[in-house]
């Protein structure tokens, strides 16, 4: 298996973690980060050949309205389903200095090398690295890569924001903006998201975070009601395009989140094409409320694009 | 007969934008966004040159399948939605009632139905075998908001006390009308639909596939004849003894196969997918009988422009509606003058000036009294809302248009000729909707640039029901007593021809559209998983429900025919989604 280095702190699972192992160890003060863009414990997480449970996979399908594959490969998305008990338990390692409760998930990119099969068991390395400083705190970098035996098929990057107050206004890093472009529409659909939204994705995914289970419960983390997963979003948003996604299924995608989506209520998804790439938006139907940017690429475009740059 | 556009300098396009930010949003502004799962959505028509419309004539005239030969292509959930979706998804409704529900049996059970078609007596045409799949139809009786006032209606001012809760109560549970009219909405409903489900198997498969419609034995005495085989046909379609007790019941069965090549119709694909987005747009934009010309309207509305509806259109449409009665009662064309009664009002000369005035004033004169007898005890606690909605009778029953048909069934002919009353009247709404089509589709012919749409009707029932409050508890004579002494006439609905360049407000649609209007006005445009089920396997499933998921997809998008502001801007949410193909090209059976 052709893997990353040596961590200073290794968390090996030989089964997938319970998010709620994690939860209990988030009860606690941490030290923070005395100054914006202080470098993060080298911390990472380990699992081996986990294998997949069709009867999971269709719940998670039917929760994000995805169709199924016929080929029995799994959804884009999901394998940072899987990641996400690795990245709770990361964050519950007592080196790690930020309040879990308060991390917001803003942006996530997904290489995705071959789509992988529903009987191919998966095995996953999670990496920290960070922090750079940001408008409202400090930002971070969870590196996830999902291997079928020694074959990288999946990575992920999932940059999280702690937030936090500095007295200095720290120097911002420059983050790249997604940008639909102006091409013509190729979907606009109208959406209704449940009230109990938060809890069908909690279920599926094994994120009980407080902020998306119910009113009350995020109002303790100071949001008016509580709002939808970004990455539930997010899949919801990929299943009105299943059919435009490249037939390979390798492609690249990178995701902005914006404003939340509080519980219950309506959204619009805009898919527009340009030159092979798919542009994803996610708004409230009135105003200008955004909630998602997102860019699909073929891999081999992005792939050809960065020879190119670097032959430059 | 293609309708002649104003002249050039006097054109002008309705224009709709957005609302700015910090604007008022009008009637006159587009929605900001469409939330619906109805396949409908806001669309545009599409012009047609003048070829097309009259190669797609002949599916206005369609005769019944003669065989169903063994099917060549699967059906296809994709294939069973654009079928749907010119069929029960668009049917034109009247406002407020969604009264059908279809359940959709494949070749097996579609056997079954066949020979249970077999046993059954009334049929005007022949069951047959070989079905790709049968619909079965539903239809509850007519209850909206106007059938509760009509509770309240016609009683003496001290026996109202004991007269409302009895009507109530045996509407309730006797399904027992106020009034006749209100009864025939049901059937004339039914009738729309079946002469739509005709040409909804035609242009979803491309002139392969036709419908077989059983209307006659499921309604007036054959359906007590045919009881037995009647519930046997219920339950295979799942009707559930709640729903019964609701009042619903099996309307009519539709058989849909392919047919020999003979029968099969050949047009270009294009013909075919534009006439399907027509018929969308048709259930999008109404052309209604209304003064725009309100002062705040924008300018684009203000303008006169001048265009007809052609003598050769009316006289058309008339036509169409003989010959579609004929289709559906079987009696002889000429013998049908007889039977079905059109009287045609052009209001733009002085006869007809004055006819129309005389209508107005007696509809006029039903509704004071109404007024003026509504028992106060339900009134006054009701803050008047009783009264203030009969008063709004006045607008919405008001007729305009520039040619009126006022049609109806003599009933006494009817007997002499052996023909139910349930089926003439089903026939009529049949013969109703067709005579509408041929103006809606000649509306679609060369629609010039910059001009919205050129023509089409209204069929209104209003009229005709404020008409029978008269004649039920005013002593009124039906409409159509004058215009034939020699008949027994029973008026049954209006049809207003019209000739216009500027469309209805768009927001007027958004009302049907918008959750929260809901119970002030109910969306017509149902999404499959509300009315079409699927037996599948012994269970009935809704259409189009996966999960949390159900229909966003706009049937014939690919026409693109969607309403855009004058910059090409969308609406956001209207031109919906393609369904995902996994689940698109399952077959069904």
């Amino acid at each position: 298996m052709k893997r990353s280095g040596k961590s200073e702190h290794e968390l090996v699972f030989k089964d997938l973690p319970t998010m709620l192992d994690a939860y209990k160890k988030f009860v606690g003060k941490r030290s923070g980060l005395k100054q914006p863009g202080a470098p993060l414990p080298d911390i990472s997480a380990t699992l081996e050949s986990y294998p997949l449970s069709r009867p999971k996979i269709d719940a998670y399908r039917k929760v994000c309205g995805i169709p199924r594959s016929k080929d029995y490969f799994i959804p884009l998305l999901y394998p940072q389903v899987l990641a996400g008990a690795l990245h709770a338990q990361i964050f519950a390692h007592p080196k790690f200095p930020l309040q879990a409760a308060g991390l917001i998930h803003v942006g996530n990119t997904v290489t995705q090398h071959r789509p992988s099969r529903i009987y191919e068991p998966l095995s996953f390395e999670v990496k920290l690295r960070g922090t750079r400083p940001a408008r409202k705190g400090h930002e971070f970098d969870l590196l996830t890569y999902a291997y079928v035996e020694d074959e990288l098929v999946w990575e992920a990057t999932t940059t999280i924001l702690s937030p936090q107050r500095f007295s200095q206004e720290p120097e911002k890093t420059e983050r790249r903006v997604l940008q639909a472009p102006k091409a013509p529409l190729l979907r606009s659909t109208t959406i209704d998201v449940a009230a109990d939204q938060g809890r069908r994705y909690g279920s599926v995914s094994g994120d009980y975070n407080p902020i998306h289970l119910h009113a009350m419960t995020a109002k303790l983390f100071g949001f008016k009601r509580a709002i939808a997963h970004g990455m539930w979003t997010l899949a919801r948003t990929l299943a009105e395009v299943e059919d435009d996604l490249p037939a390979d299924g390798r492609v690249f995608l990178e995701v902005g989140f914006k404003r939340p989506v509080y519980l219950p209520s309506t959204i619009v998804l805009d898919a527009s094409k340009s030159n092979g790439a798919l542009f994803l938006e996610a708004r409230a139907p009135r105003g200008d409320t955004l909630h998602l940017l997102a860019n699909i690429h073929p891999l081999d475009q992005v792939e050809e694009r960065m020879t190119y740059d670097e032959e430059e | 007969m293609p309708i002649s556009p104003p002249p050039p300098e006097q054109r002008m396009g309705r224009g709709a934008s957005f609302a700015a930010d910090g604007e008022k949003k009008t009637r006159y502004s587009l929605p900001s966004a469409l939330q619906s799962s109805s396949p409908v959505g806001y669309r545009e028509r599409v012009s047609m040159t003048l070829e097309e419309a009259e190669s797609v004539m002949d599916l206005l005239s369609l005769e019944r399948p003669s065989t169903f030969v063994a099917s060549t292509t699967p059906i296809t959930e994709e294939v069973m939605f654009e079928e749907n979706s010119l069929g029960i998804l668009s049917s034109r409704q009247s406002t407020n009632y969604r009264g059908h529900k279809q359940v959709t049996l494949g070749p097996r059970d579609s056997e079954v139905v066949s020979k249970l078609l077999e046993k059954i007596s009334g049929k005007r045409g022949e069951a047959l075998h070989d079905a790709t799949h049968t619909h079965l139809v539903f239809s509850k009786p007519y209850r909206t908001p106007f059938t509760l006032l009509l509770t309240f209606i016609g009683h003496k001012p001290v026996k109202s006390l004991l007269g409302v809760p009895k009507r109530a109560f045996d509407k309730r549970v006797h399904h027992k009308d106020d009034i006749p009219t209100v009864g025939y909405l049901q059937q004339l409903h039914i009738g729309i639909l079946a002469d739509g489900m005709e040409r909804a198997a035609i242009i979803a498969s491309q002139g392969k596939r036709r419908a077989n419609v059983h209307m006659a034995p499921f309604c007036g005495r054959h359906k007590d004849v045919n009881a037995e085989h009647i519930r046997e046909l219920e339950k295979l379609g799942g009707l559930t003894s709640a729903e019964r007790q609701a009042g619903w019941r099996l309307a009519l069965v539709t058989q849909v196969g392919e047919v020999p090549k003979e029968e099969q119709f050949d047009l270009p694909t294009q013909t075919w997918r534009k006439l399907g987005a027509n018929l969308l747009s048709m259930r999008s934009e109404r052309i209604q009988p209304g003064v725009n010309q309100e002062e705040k309207a924008p300018d684009a509305y203000q303008h006169r422009q001048d265009m007809d509806v052609p003598d050769e259109l009316t006289v058309m449409c008339g036509r169409a509606a003989y010959n579609a009665f004929v289709h559906w009662i079987g009696c002889g064309r000429e013998h049908s003058k007889e039977l079905l009664l059109l009287e045609r009002i052009d209001v733009l000369t002085p006869n007809g000036k004055q006819r129309l005035r005389d209508v107005r004033d007696m509809l006029g004169q039903v509704t004071d009294l109404v007024m003026n007898n509504l028992p106060l005890w339900a009134d006054l606690p009701t803050g008047k809302a009783l009264s203030r909605n009969a008063a709004r009778g006045k607008k919405a029953f008001a007729l305009a248009g520039q040619r009126i048909y006022v049609g109806g069934l003599d009933r006494t002919q009817l007997e002499k000729d052996g023909i139910d009353w349930d089926m003439g009247v089903r026939a009529f709404g049949a013969a109703a909707a067709r005579s509408s089509l041929v103006a809606e589709l000649m509306g679609c012919v060369n629609i010039p640039e910059g001009c919205d749409l050129l023509a089409g009707m209204c069929l209104m029932a209003g009229p005709v029901n404020q008409n029978d409050i008269g004649k039920e508890f005013y002593g009124q004579q039906d409409i159509l007593a004058g215009e034939f002494p020699d008949h027994d006439p029973t008026s049954l609905l209006v049809w207003t021809l019209k000739a216009k360049t500027v469309a209805d407000p768009i927001g007027n649609e958004e009302q049907l559209m918008n959750p929260a209007r809901k119970g002030a006005l109910v969306d017509l445009r149902p999404g499959p998983h509300e009315v079409a089920f699927y037996r599948r396997a012994g269970k009935i499933e809704p259409m189009r429900k996966r999960g949390q998921r159900t229909n966003t997809e706009r049937a014939f998008g690919d026409v693109g025919n969607f309403v855009t502001d004058p910059d090409g801007q969308p609406i956001p949410g209207n031109q919906g989604s393609r369904w995902p193909e996994a689940w698109r090209n399952e077959t069904i059976w």
